[in-house]
C-alpha cells in the first residue's frame, strides 16, 4: 500500500461534521475543556468562602467568647487570603486552547492549572480543618456543659479529647479531599502526565 | 477576517478536523464531542490569526491542542479489538484501503497518531517538532518507529 497516497485519498468529511458546518451558531456551543470546569469550581469555591465567611462573621457578633473570637478572626482573614488567591489563579487561568502553544505547552497548562488549583486547596485545608474543628469543639462543649471555655477546657480529659479530636479529624479530612479530588480529576491527570512524559 | 472567509476556509479544510477526530475518537458520542469543541475553539481562536502560517496548519494546531486536552476515556483502541473499531467506524465513507490505514494508525500510541498524521499531510521534521514541542530528533525516532509498526500492521490487516 502507498500509505501517503491512500492518506491523501482518504474521507474528507462525514454527514456530522457537514450538519455542524452548515448550522454555524458555533458560540453557543458549551465548552467541555477541563480547564473551563476548572474555573467554574473556582468561582463556586469563592462563593462558598464568602458566604462561610459571612457567617463566621455573624458568629462573632452572636457568641462573647473571645477564644473563639481569636479562632474566627484567624479564619475569616485566612478565608479571605484563600479568596484572594483563587481569584488569581481564576485570572491567570485561560481556559481556551492557546493555538500558540506547542501540544506539550498546551499539556502542561492544563496539568498546572489543576495542579495549583489542588495546592490551594491543601493550603487551605492546612488551616481550617484544625481551627474549625477547634471552634467547633469549643462552641460544642461550652453550649453542651453550660461552662466558661476556661471551665470546660480546665479540665485535661477535653483537652486530651480536643487533641484526639485533632488528630483523628485533620488527616480524615485530608485525605478525604484528596480522594475526592483524585476520582474527579486523577484519571485526566494521569493521562496528561502520560502524554507529556510520552513527550519528553 | 470576517467570519464569512472563516466559515470558508473552515469548510475547505475540514478534512483536516475529520482525519484528526477519526485517527482518536472511539465512539459517536466522542466524535461529536471533539467537532464540537474544535469548531468551538477554531470560532474563539480565530480573531487572533493573522495568516502568518497557513489556515491548515493554523487548523491542526487546534485540532491536536483540542483533542488532546479534552478529558476522555481511554483513546487506544487495542489492534484486536474490532468491535469497538466497527462501531467507531460504521460511517467511514473512505475506501478499504483508507479503512485499513485508520485501523492501523490507530493502533499506534496517541502521540505517534499525530506524529505519523502530521508527517503523511507533509509537514517535516522540524515543523512537527514545533507543533509537538518536542526536539526534530525525537520527531524522527517516533516516526521511525511508527512507520515500521504501521509497515507491519498493514501486512496483517
Amino acid at each position: 500500500m502507498d500509505i501517503e497516497n491512500t492518506w491523501q485519498q482518504a474521507g474528507e468529511s462525514d454527514d456530522m461534521l457537514n450538519k455542524m458546518l452548515q448550522q454555524t451558531d458555533f458560540p453557543n456551543i458549551q465548552s467541555q475543556l477541563p480547564l473551563k470546569r476548572l474555573k467554574k469550581n473556582l468561582l463556586t469555591g469563592i462563593f462558598w468562602a464568602l458566604l462561610i465567611t459571612l457567617f463566621y462573621i455573624a458568629l462573632f457578633f452572636f457568641i462573647p467568647l473571645w477564644q473563639v473570637h481569636v479562632a474566627l478572626v484567624v479564619m475569616i482573614s485566612f478565608n479571605l487570603l484563600i479568596m484572594i488567591d483563587t481569584w488569581k489563579l481564576y485570572k491567570t487561568t485561560q481556559e481556551n486552547i492557546a493555538v500558540n502553544n506547542s501540544l506539550k505547552q498546551e499539556l502542561q497548562k492544563n496539568y498546572d492549572g489543576f495542579q495549583k488549583w489542588w495546592k490551594l486547596q491543601q493550603k487551605a485545608g492546612l488551616f481550617v480543618y484544625p481551627i474549625a474543628a477547634t471552634g467547633g469543639f469549643i462552641i460544642g462543649g461550652v453550649e453542651g456543659s453550660g461552662k466558661t471555655v476556661e471551665a470546660f477546657l480546665y479540665n485535661p480529659k477535653m483537652l486530651i479529647i480536643l487533641a484526639i479530636t485533632l488528630v483523628v479529624l485533620v488527616p480524615v479530612s485530608h485525605y478525604t479531599a484528596k480522594w475526592m479530588f483524585n476520582y474527579a480529576y486523577g484519571k485526566h491527570l494521569k493521562k496528561l502526565k502520560n502524554l507529556m512524559d510520552e513527550l519528553n | 477576517m470576517s467570519e464569512q472567509a472563516f466559515l470558508s476556509q473552515l469548510k475547505e479544510h475540514q478534512n483536516i478536523i475529520y482525519k484528526l477526530v477519526h485517527l482518536y475518537a472511539n465512539s459517536e458520542e466522542d466524535k461529536k464531542d471533539w467537532y464540537q469543541e474544535i469548531l468551538l475553539q477554531a470560532w474563539k481562536s480565530y480573531p487572533a490569526f493573522r495568516g502568518e502560517a497557513k489556515f491548515s496548519t493554523w487548523l491542526y494546531r487546534v485540532c491536536l491542542n483540542t483533542i488532546f486536552t479534552i478529558q476522555k476515556k481511554t483513546n487506544r483502541i487495542e489492534y484486536t479489538d474490532t468491535t469497538r473499531y466497527e462501531q467507531a467506524y460504521a460511517t467511514h465513507p473512505g475506501n478499504d484501503e483508507a479503512e485499513r490505514l485508520y485501523k492501523a494508525i490507530r493502533t499506534l500510541s496517541e502521540t505517534e497518531r499525530a506524529v505519523i498524521s502530521l508527517h503523511l499531510d507533509g509537514y517535516d521534521n522540524k515543523e512537527i517538532s514545533s507543533f509537538l514541542g518536542i526536539t526534530p530528533n525525537l520527531v524522527g525516532v517516533k516516526l521511525h518507529r511508527a512507520k515500521q509498526q504501521l509497515a507491519t500492521l498493514l501486512k496483517n490487516i
